[in-house]
């Protein structure tokens, strides 16, 4: 058998030999075979297609080295359409096959295989025209890719004309601005514009005219139902096939989540700054509740927690457990009835071991529910998945107590809440150790305070008898000696008594108890009769006194008022050994009234001045000088609280003089006057 | 010739009041606490009580409110004195003194309430 392999030799029989050739030379890849499958003709194309030349008579159906069916399954001769029609008797219309080359190309072919007839309509055989689709096919292919990509961006793609006009527009899009394909595709980009922003666009479209591209450009856009959305935008110029400017693409981010991390980089920020006040606050605050309030509700609140609490580490009969101090995010009333947490095995690390707990989900922890009654947290607890522990550690070392946070959703506290809370929790501690501190000055001083008050009490009672005593003797004729001895006890015990109750009056000052019984009374009146008592009295000083004519009328407790008048009279003359006289002035001016006192004594430096009315207080020369220091701390309290001034000018050497100003019981004055 | 009855923890004080009354010529009775007046009172009445607030069994304001209630007692005057200078109003008595007190004053006061 002669074998031939070479195009164009064979073929049907009786083709006319100028037809012939027209297959031939046709670009298109065409072959023929018989009735039993024999390939009979090919063409040049085909060869060229097939990447072989097939031996003709010899193969059977068709040329290709392999087949494979357009899902990749490998395809034998004999199933291929040709073959399949001539065994079917069939025509089927054109399929699509891929063929694989000897060089190991692919290609992927549409193929026509049609019936063909002799003259007299006899079954010849079959022709098969086969087209090369493989880079229509890659188009497609890329065309689908680049579509799916548009179309699974998370970004909105938007492609627009030169006016504007939206011409395109994927998911992505959809899902940020709301608004379906069917709804935009013809109407204006405007529709995305914010009012205020409308003139964005016009700079857009002009810029895009000059072929100039628009980068990152961050700004609002609308959403369908009207919410602003952030979004950084990138426009190019969309070119045609002749490189004119016939619109625009246009990729819009949504950066609401990129603005939401800034918004938090800035919250974080905000918690530094509330750290910084709250540690600020705590450490000037010295009561306990307070620093402790302040402190849950702050961690409470900057670490999001459902509630957060504090637990003093509290010993009991009962053995170890906790004592609820402040709360915060839950009321109170959940733990009212709920007993207080014990040292169970999920506290003690906090309580015990010092040391921070932060889990995810505490009741899937190894721990919880271990002690008896194994049920974990107590009926009516606050939910608790998230939990985050922190002890409060005193500088002693031992653990004050334990901050608490709760939130009903697991894994909600960071390591970054933990670090803000331990940081609290540090500066909480230092000022809970000053208040302990504080407090236990305060109640010192609270004891002091007690103290002088039964002290004086107990002073004031032999006291009594002594002077009383005294009091008899002096009223009894006796020697001169023993009449002066009597005069002078009697002035000691005096001054004894007037210690005594100062230091009382001090005290009640102290502890805010001091009480006025208050009246309605003419102070001219009253130190016309100080002045009286006095000149009698003191063979030192002469009293030069300058009270007016009219009465004054003042609202106060006339023996506090007194007391401080004397006060300001004694100290002038014991200030002023070498002088003999004192001055004592009252004026009124502007429903106010004066009172002066003033000596020619040693005078006072300005540090003396300004110390000179705090308790206990004596100025440096008065050595020799009796006192307790507390005369004019106790003047200046009385005046205070009568809503007066008191003032001192002094010249070193020179003199002093002490002056009061208060208040005129104005209505009762002007009664005084319509009598 | 009046009487009063005084009621005084302290030795001392007690002693010498005692001694300004009578040297005044005044009946003088005296009882260190609260439960001796009681035991006292209910039978003979004096023509004044002078009273101390701060007793260790009681106190004379309490004395003074009984006494303002008794049927034999209410219309004798009640003074009442005392160390304490938290006290210095008459809390329902008829005069209030304060310790250390002076002789005279004491014995003014006291002849004032016996008129």
């Amino acid at each position: 058998m002669q074998i031939k392999n070479k195009p164009g030799i064979g073929g049907p029989g009786g083709m006319d030999v100028e037809f012939r050739q027209l297959l031939e030379d046709s670009a298109v890849a065409v072959c023929t075979c018989d009735v039993k499958g024999r390939l009979t003709y090919f063409n040049k194309a085909a060869v060229e297609l097939w990447g072989r030349t097939p031996y003709l008579q010899n193969e059977s159906w068709c040329g290709s080295w392999k087949m494979y069916s357009p899902d990749g399954a490998p395809m034998p001769l004999e199933e291929s359409p040709i073959a399949r029609i001539i065994k079917s008797g069939k025509e089927e219309g054109k399929s699509e096959i891929n063929i694989e080359c000897p060089d190991g190309t692919f290609k992927n072919l549409l193929v026509f295989p049609r019936f063909l007839f002799d003259k007299n309509g006899k079954l010849q055989g079959a022709h098969n025209t086969l087209v090369d689709i493989t880079e229509q096919k890659k188009d497609h292919i890329k065309k689908e890719t680049l579509s799916a990509i548009v179309q699974s961006s998370d970004d909105a793609i938007i492609s627009k004309d030169l006016q504007g006009i939206i011409t395109s527009w994927n998911r992505g899009a959809q899902e940020i601005f709301g608004h379906s394909e069917e709804e935009v595709i013809g109407r204006s980009i405007k529709l995305l514009i914010p009012e205020e922003r409308l003139s964005e666009e016009n700079v857009i479209l002009d810029k895009i005219k000059r072929g100039i591209k628009i980068e990152h450009f961050e700004t609002i856009r609308k959403h369908k139902l009207g919410g602003e959305i952030p979004v950084s935008i990138t426009v190019s110029p969309v070119k045609d096939s002749r490189g004119n400017i016939v619109g625009a693409s246009k990729v819009a981010r949504d950066i609401t989540s990129r603005i939401e991390s800034q918004a938090a980089m800035e919250k974080y920020i905000q918690n530094l700054e509330t750290l910084n006040t709250v540690g600020k606050s705590i450490s000037e605050n010295l009561d306990v509740q307070g620093i402790l309030q302040r402190v849950t509700d702050a961690t409470t609140l900057l670490t999001g927690a459902g509630f957060g609490a504090f637990f003093y580490n509290n010993s009991d009969e009962k053995g170890n457990s906790f004592k609820l101090f402040t709360l915060s995010g839950a009321p109170r009333k959940i733990f009212d009835n709920m007993a207080m947490p014990r040292h169970t095995d999920i506290f003690l690390p906090t309580f015990r071991d010092k040391k921070v707990m932060r889990v995810d989900d505490i009741t899937k922890h190894a721990d919880f529910g271990k002690n008896a009654p194994f049920k974990g947290m107590p009926k009516g607890h606050f939910s608790v998945a998230s939990y985050l522990a922190i002890p409060v550690i005193s500088k002693s070392g031992s653990v004050i107590g334990g901050l608490l946070y709760g939130h009903p959703e697991a894994g909600k506290f960071t390591e970054e809440h933990e670090l803000l809370v331990v940081n609290i929790a540090a500066q909480a501690a230092v000022s809970l150790d000053n208040s302990k501190l504080f407090e236990q000055v305060k109640s010192l001083s609270e004891k002091k305070d007690e103290f002088i008050a039964l002290a004086s009490h107990e002073l004031k009672t032999p006291l009594t008898t002594i002077k009383g005593y005294l009091q008899v003797l002096a009223k009894k004729e006796a020697d001169k000696m023993s009449q002066l001895f009597v005069d002078r006890s009697l002035y000691q015990v005096e001054k004894l008594q007037t210690l005594v109750e100062d230091l009382l009056n001090m005290s009640r000052i102290e502890s805010g108890q001091l009480n006025f019984n208050i009246e309605v009374f003419d102070i001219k009146e009253m130190l016309r009769e100080i002045i009286e008592t006095f000149s009698y009295s003191s063979q030192s000083h002469r009293v030069i006194e300058d009270l007016g004519n009219n009465p004054v009328i003042i609202r106060g407790d006339r023996q506090r008022i007194e007391q401080a008048i004397l006060n300001l009279i004694t100290n002038a003359i014991k200030y002023s050994p070498k002088a003999d006289e004192i001055f004592i002035n009252l004026e009124v001016v502007n429903e106010k009234t004066t009172v002066r006192v003033r000596d020619k004594g040693i005078g006072l430096t300005g540090e003396q001045r300004q110390q000179l009315f705090t308790r206990f207080y004596r100025a440096e020369d008065t050595k020799g000088i009796s006192g307790l220091g507390l005369g004019l701390y106790l003047t200046k309290q009385i005046i205070d609280r009568h809503g007066g001034i008191i003032e001192v000018s002094s010249e070193y050497g020179e003199g002093s003089e002490f002056s009061f100003t208060l208040p005129l019981a104005v209505q009762e004055l002007k009664k005084e006057k319509a009598i | 010739m009046k009487e009063i009855f005084i009621v005084e923890d302290d030795d001392g004080i007690r002693e010498l009041i005692e001694f300004l009354l009578v040297s005044q010529q005044y009946a003088v009775k005296t009882f260190p606490t609260a439960r001796a007046f009681h035991k006292a009172i209910p039978g003979e009445v004096p023509d004044l009580f002078l009273l101390d607030i701060m007793l260790p069994d009681g106190n004379g304001v309490d004395l003074c409110r009984e006494l303002k209630k008794g049927e034999k007692t209410s219309k004798i005057p009640v003074v009442l004195m005392s160390a304490h200078a938290d006290i210095s109003r008459t809390e329902g008595a008829d005069d209030f003194i304060a310790k250390p007190f002076d002789v005279d004053e004491l014995l003014k006061r006291i002849q004032k309430q016996l008129g």
